[in-house]
């Protein structure tokens, strides 16, 4: 084999093998790039999911809250129809002892 | 001590400075004078001088790609200028020469082999983080 065919030869394989070594590395940086955006995403879709949840709880616990107030509201006012009611009953008690 | 490690490993491995283009540059016009090739090969470590200076200029005032690409091709010409360096070493000087500077020539076609790689593969990276901001380089 003459020495221009060597010369030749042994450029083109480095050369060859220089590119194909690249090309691997380009692939493998796009897709870990590409994995590395996708687990961002599914981040991204989570956090957004755990917003919607949290805004729902929230507004569930508002709902709570106003219901209780409602139904200490309506306590309120038993207590003072019972009071008054034990009142009239002490009253009517009283004038029949009497009589 | 880990900590440590890792913290330096990720620094130089994200480590975007034109810092180390400009010394890649250099490097290359520097080593590129060591490979004494014969005859019309000759030309081979004039491109590759010629290549440092344009990755001089280009860090300064051109685009990633155009450095990426700059990069690569030196890198690529290292390699088959350490390859030939390899197949025709007897060639281009004698014996003491070679016994004395044959692993100086292998070790600095080495480093800037991987040295060119991971600056090319640091441009492609950045180029990918580029697109993925929407950013126009």
């Amino acid at each position: 084999m003459s020495e221009e065919l060597v010369t030749i030869i042994v450029a083109l394989i480095s050369v060859i093998g220089g590119a194909g070594f690249w090309n691997w590395m380009q692939k493998k940086s796009e897709l870990s790039h590409k994995g590395q955006a996708e687990e961002a995403k599914e981040r991204n879709e989570f956090r957004e999911t755990l917003k919607i949840q949290v805004d729902r709880l929230a507004e569930q616990v508002n709902d709570l809250v106003r219901e209780k107030e409602q139904l200490l509201r309506e306590m309120s006012e038993l207590r003072a129809d019972l009071a008054s009611a034990q009142t009239t009953i002490k009253y009517l008690e009283e004038t029949l002892r009497n009589r | 001590m880990m900590t440590k490690l890792s913290k330096t490993i990720d620094a130089v491995w994200y480590a975007a400075g034109p810092a180390q283009y400009l010394m890649y540059g250099v490097w290359a016009i520097v080593i590129s004078g060591m490979f004494h090739l014969d005859g019309h090969l000759q030309l081979l470590s004039t491109a590759w001088k010629f290549l440092g200076f344009s990755i001089f200029v280009v860090t300064i005032w051109g685009t990633l790609r155009q450095k990426m690409l700059l990069i690569l091709t030196s890198t690529i010409l290292a390699l088959a200028i350490g390859a030939l360096y390899t197949s025709h070493a007897v060639m281009f000087g004698d014996a003491d020469h070679i016994r004395a500077a044959t692993q100086s020539h292998y070790m600095a076609v080495f480093v800037m082999v991987v040295w060119g790689y991971y600056l090319a593969n640091l441009c492609a990276r950045q180029s990918l983080e580029f697109k993925k901001a929407g950013i126009n380089e």
